[in-house]
């Protein structure tokens, strides 16, 4: 699954429904970031929700790239994106 | 139904023990054991911070002491040897036994012997603040960005912040941007200042 452009609290629910779709598909779930510009905590919350989500539906997930502007948000919170992997 | 993340908290406390008994083995032979000095710190760091939420005091201060003794390798203060090796080791196994104290009701064991073990390796000259930042569960909703809050107190000095991510729901639960914030409220900035200041 690939996430583009900025993922804040004005359009959350739409990346709600996003993630959700993607983890009822039952696939392993692979998210490329890399092309996200921005975030703010609620897009990460989500994130860090389908991580918990998918563990506990036994589905495969990690996160192959993320971008700068997002590793960056996401350390300025005390996020680790290598905790999404497991790291 | 309330969440309980204190399941979750044991089931990553015994994982991040592991990966601390792995990682401090392993320590002397290392060339360059920086990354093995960070990834310690981390995990005990998480566990402090996470214990703490989930009312295992014992556990938080336990772990406090062996974090600010790995604080000091990362900054160059104390170096790897074989003693800190077994202090990290000692620290590892005073967690457990907290932690099964506190599943069984039990009253914790002392952790003296351990504060004393690392209060070998010298005294800090730095004062440590540890800050619980709990906001309001419609922090987000109301339009705040605790993102701010955090870089106002980076500007104060040397900073670790850990969001605790054990309280996150499962996607399921979260719906509507009216709960946001309700979920990501607990960060444990941990602001470090010279006492000379």
């Amino acid at each position: 699954m690939t996430l583009t452009g900025d993922w804040n609290i004005g359009n959350v629910d739409d990346l709600r429904r996003l993630l959700a779709g993607c983890l009822d598909s039952g696939k392993e779930i692979v998210l490329d970031l890399s092309g996200v510009e921005g975030c703010d905590t609620a897009a990460l919350q989500l994130v860090w929700s389908m991580r918990r989500t998918a563990l506990q539906r036994g589905v495969g997930f990690r996160v192959a790239e993320v971008s700068r502007a997002m590793a960056e948000i996401a350390g300025s919170l005390g996020l680790s994106i290598e905790e999404l992997n497991g790291v | 139904m309330a969440y309980n993340a204190i399941p979750t908290f044991l089931q990553e406390a015994e994982e991040l023990i592991a990966d601390i008994e792995q990682s401090a083995l392993g320590l002397s032979s290392e060339t360059d054991p920086a990354e093995t000095v960070n990834r310690l710190f981390r995990a005990f760091h998480t566990i402090k911070g996470s214990s703490a939420m989930c009312g295992f005091d014992a556990v938080a201060g336990c772990t406090h002491h062996v974090e600010t003794l790995l604080d000091r390798v990362r900054n160059g203060a104390t170096s790897v040897s074989p003693e800190l090796v077994d202090a990290v080791l000692k620290a590892a196994d005073q967690i457990k036994l907290l932690l099964q104290a506190a599943q069984g009701g039990a009253r914790p064991p002392s952790s003296e012997d351990l504060e004393r073990a690392i209060a070998k390796f010298g005294t800090s000259s730095e004062r440590t603040w540890s800050i619980r930042f709990h906001p309001d569960r419609s922090l987000l909703a109301n339009g705040a960005n605790p993102l701010t809050l955090l870089r106002d107190i980076r500007k104060l000095g040397s900073c670790e912040i850990t969001a605790h991510t054990v309280g996150v729901h499962h996607l399921a639960i979260i719906w509507g941007s009216r709960n946001f914030g309700r979920h990501f409220e607990r960060w444990r900035p941990r602001r470090k200042d010279r006492a000379s200041r």
